[in-house]
């Protein structure tokens, strides 16, 4: 009953909801930036032990953003998240040279995925406060996002301990969400 | 129901095995994730990484400490819709897992879980000693922590525990007096202490003829001459009478010495055999009872399900789905793991007639699981589960009904309804043809009556009597008896309707039974049962095939050659001089001239007594055989109660009648003429 009439509400004043996935591997921040948006703070985040979900609310779109842990072995998992999943957030550690192909992997799997066919795709090159960290373009190049034709996708500097760049990529998100 | 006899056999076998077979530790690895650190003292033989995922449950990083239930050595149906037998036992996974936030280290926490696995179904009297250990593991993360473990919990000593048959449990379940089988008690404790005093005798003579060890245990102070002397002093104490008196003996008290803190253990004496742990059914009813289904009005309903068309009350959509075996997940978002696992281990009670009357409900439950385990979870034609992740609820192919916690809403599965499709198990394309059939059976039996009728109400009734008594304050017991009542009547129902559809049955004798003439039934009663046999129809038909009809013809077989009642169905008897409001003298004179004839021998009277609980009343239904009318009925019945009186129980259960009923048996017993 409540949810109907919120839903009516919702819709007189243009309000969307966005199923946003975020994932990345594993200690790149997905938590951090989770709780950043959430609550406007910083809070010391641990590993995520299967997944965590809240619902934040930016620019009359209500997003639902799903972060689930990024440890190795438990990435088989992501794939039974996808259904009706709107965007992918995808977070990268800037600073992780190292594991940035191991990055570019897993993110192509999880887009060549049939359920995430339409979904849109926003990077945070993530952690850009660290002195080491790659540019936004270089993350574009060693993503290798530019194969990615038939996508919309967008990366966005971040730094989710101060919250920068965080807020302009929800913005695109609201943007370019479509309807249903 | 299993026969005292076999249920004797299973619990002498587990005496000799250990209280606790294997523990566990799992990590929740930074770079890796869970993993499983130590299994002692040897490999359970599951998968390492699926038993940590399930000892690392989803959200653990965002509390303290919470609990998970799992069983290991579950086994899925066969073809034939049946569980093979054999093979390693069931056994109950208990585990802690705890965070421990640690500035010091990378990413600043530390999650550990440990877990006992244990034949014992009262998982929940290790809840404190794996607090205890678990805190020594992270001072000392070392297998020898858990080697200290299982070295103590084998230690806590049963032997004093006696072992009660299936009859004995439902007696002393169902008792007012808790000293039910003291006898029992202190026949052991002086077993034991007579025991003790050979030991320390033995270790005095020892002493006398070896001199050297008498000086070795002299300044040892606390060696074995010491201890045998404790323990002797304790048996004294409880041979002292009076302080053994009053103790509540339907637990045995009991201890676990664990790294020098004695823990006092109760263990409770009355588990019936599908009942895990320390769950609160009330919880369960009380959280879905005010739910109302939120369901699109053009839905078609599932017969199995929704015996009364949309008006179904959720409890007993809850309670078809479980009798139905169909795949039942409870989600809790964002609540303890061990919480979710509570409702879980509730519903396995709920469908088995509270523990008691259907068995296999644990061996597809999975009190608390999670996405790693999806694969093993679809493999079972149905289950129960426990989760906390909401994605479940996004995927409705994956179950049938979804119990939301958090609204207390229950879902029936949009797939569920839809025609098989193409890669399901044959008995499953045959379980949806018979709904198919039932369905429009269904339709034309409500579109005849416009109405829900009386017959209903059935259903209806139950809940509100459940609801009625929770709100009032009744016990677990209480309510799980009602649920146990409501199973066990559900249960008389399907070999009627399988004699009367195909003339054959494998779980009773309807045919004997009917001429036995014990069988009584009044022209009245027939009409009821007929219409009751309508009304469950579809949730029989759903019944038949599943794993608990299965166990149910096992435990039917193997109460024909171990029940010690032989040729009358007791149950049946009681429950028509319960209920019955028509009979005729000769009904009546049949039903005690049975009951005199064929309970002879105490263990005999022993079962008799098992199906008269006293918490419905005891021996009532009977006594009232000593105001009849006719003098063969008193003779009998006074007879059935001399029997009764040279029982142990059962001179309790006489103490604990009317003054009125006891008053008659002596004036007939003195002056039987009249």
């Amino acid at each position: 009953m409540g949810g109907s009439v919120s839903k009516m509400l919702s819709k007189l004043f243009g309000n969307k909801e966005m199923r946003i996935l975020m994932l990345g591997l594993d200690a790149a921040g997905k938590t951090t930036i989770l709780y950043k948006l959430k609550l406007n703070q910083s809070v010391t985040t641990i590993p995520t032990v299967g997944f965590n979900v809240e619902t934040v609310t930016y620019k009359n779109v209500r997003f639902n953003v799903w972060d689930v842990g990024g440890q190795d072995k438990i990435r088989p998992l992501w794939r039974h998240y996808y259904t009706g999943t709107q965007a992918l957030i995808f977070v990268v550690d800037s600073a992780d040279r190292d594991r940035i192909d191991e990055a570019r992997t897993e993110l192509h799997r999880i887009v060549s995925d049939r359920e995430m066919k339409d979904c849109l795709l926003l990077v945070f090159a993530n952690k850009q406060d660290l002195p080491s960290a790659m540019t936004p373009a270089e993350v574009t190049e060693k993503l290798g996002l530019h194969r990615m034709r038939d996508r919309q996708w967008y990366v966005h500097p971040s730094c989710a301990t101060t919250g920068e760049g965080l807020f302009e990529g929800l913005s695109w998100l609201s943007q370019n969400i479509k309807t249903p | 129901m299993a026969s005292s006899t076999a249920a004797g056999d299973g619990e002498s076998q587990q005496r000799q095995q250990r209280n606790v077979e294997y523990i566990l530790l799992a990590e929740f690895d930074i770079d890796q994730g869970a993993v499983l650190k130590h299994q002692y003292p040897r490999p359970t033989g599951a998968d390492d990484s699926h038993l940590a995922e399930l000892m690392l449950p989803d959200g653990a990083h965002a509390r303290e400490s919470d609990w998970t239930v799992f069983f290991l050595n579950q086994k899925p149906q066969d073809e034939a819709g049946r569980v093979p037998d054999g093979g390693p036992e069931l056994l109950h996974v208990l585990n802690l897992v705890r965070t421990k936030h640690d500035k010091e280290v990378r990413r600043g926490a530390i999650v550990k879980a440990m877990a006992v696995c244990t034949r014992h179904r009262f998982i929940h009297i290790y809840q404190a000693i794996l607090m205890l250990a678990l805190e020594n593991y992270y001072r000392v993360p070392t297998v020898d922590t858990l080697a200290e473990l299982f070295k103590s919990v084998n230690e806590m000593d049963l032997s004093c525990m006696p072992q009660l048959t299936r009859h004995e449990t439902t007696i002393l379940r169902f008792s007012d007096d808790h000293n039910m089988f003291e006898e029992r008690f202190v026949q052991l404790e002086k077993e034991r202490s007579l025991l003790g005093g050979l030991v320390r005798d033995s270790d005095h003579l020892d002493a006398l003829h070896d001199p050297s060890l008498a000086e070795l245990a002299a300044p040892g102070g606390d060696g074995t001459a010491a201890a045998a002397a404790r323990r002797g002093t304790d048996a004294s104490v409880g041979l002292r009478g009076p302080s053994t008196r009053n103790k509540d003996r339907r637990f045995f008290e009991t201890e676990i010495v664990y790294s020098g803190v004695k823990l006092p253990i109760r263990v409770p004496m009355t588990v019936y055999p599908e009942e895990i742990g320390d769950f609160s059914l009330i919880q369960l009813l009380t959280t879905f009872a005010g739910s109302l289904q939120a369901q699109p009005g053009s839905k078609t309903t599932h017969p199995h399900l929704e015996s009364s068309g949309q008006y179904t009350h959720p409890i007993i959509l809850l309670m078809n789905s479980l009798l139905t075996q169909k795949r039942v997940i409870f989600l809790g978002h964002g609540k303890p793991a061990g919480e979710v696992a509570n409702y879980v281990l509730a519903a396995v009670a709920l469908g088995s007639g509270g523990g008691g009357v259907l068995r296999g409900f644990t061996n597809r439950a999975f009190p608390y699981t999670n996405l790693t385990n999806l694969d093993t979870l679809l493999s079972f034609a149905g289950y129960i589960a426990g989760v906390t992740n909401p994605a479940f609820e996004e995927h409705p192919e994956w179950w049938d009904l979804l119990c939301n916690i958090n609204t207390g809403k229950i879902t029936v599965s949009p797939a569920l309804a839809q025609p098989a499709g193409g890669a399901k198990s044959q008995a499953d394309s045959l379980r949806r043809s018979l709904d198919s059939v039932s369905l429009s059976r269904n339709r034309s039996f409500s579109s005849r009556d416009g109405k829900p009728d009386k017959w209903n109400n059935l259903d209806t009734e139950f809940v509100q009597d459940l609801m009625l008594a929770i709100e009032r304050h009744y016990g677990e017991v209480a309510i799980r008896a009602k649920v146990e009542n409501y199973v066990r009547r559900f249960m008389s129902l399907v070999p009627l309707y399988e004699y009367e559809r195909t003339g054959a049955t494998r779980l009773g004798d309807p045919p004997h039974a009917a001429s036995a003439g014990g069988h009584a039934m009044s022209p009245g009663d027939k009409e009821t049962r007929d219409h009751e046999i309508a009304f469950y129809q579809s949730r029989i038909e759903g019944f038949i095939g599943t794993q608990a009809y299965h166990n149910a013809i096992a435990d039917y077989e193997s109460a024909q050659s171990h029940s010690l009642i032989r040729g009358i169905d007791i149950a049946h008897m009681v429950y028509t001089l319960r209920t019955s409001t028509s009979l005729d003298v000769n009904e009546v004179e049949a039903i005690y001239k049975h009951l005199d004839e064929h309970v002879v021998s105490d263990d005999q009277v022993t079962e008799l007594l098992a199906s008269l609980p006293q918490s419905q009343g005891g021996l009532q239904p009977l006594a009232y055989g000593f105001y009849h009318p006719s003098p063969a009925i008193r003779l009998y019945t006074m007879r059935l109660f001399e029997k009764i009186e040279r029982n142990h129980a059962g001179a309790r259960y006489i103490r604990s009648t009317n003054f009125f009923h006891q008053c008659a048996f002596s004036n007939l017993r003195y002056a039987p003429s009249c």
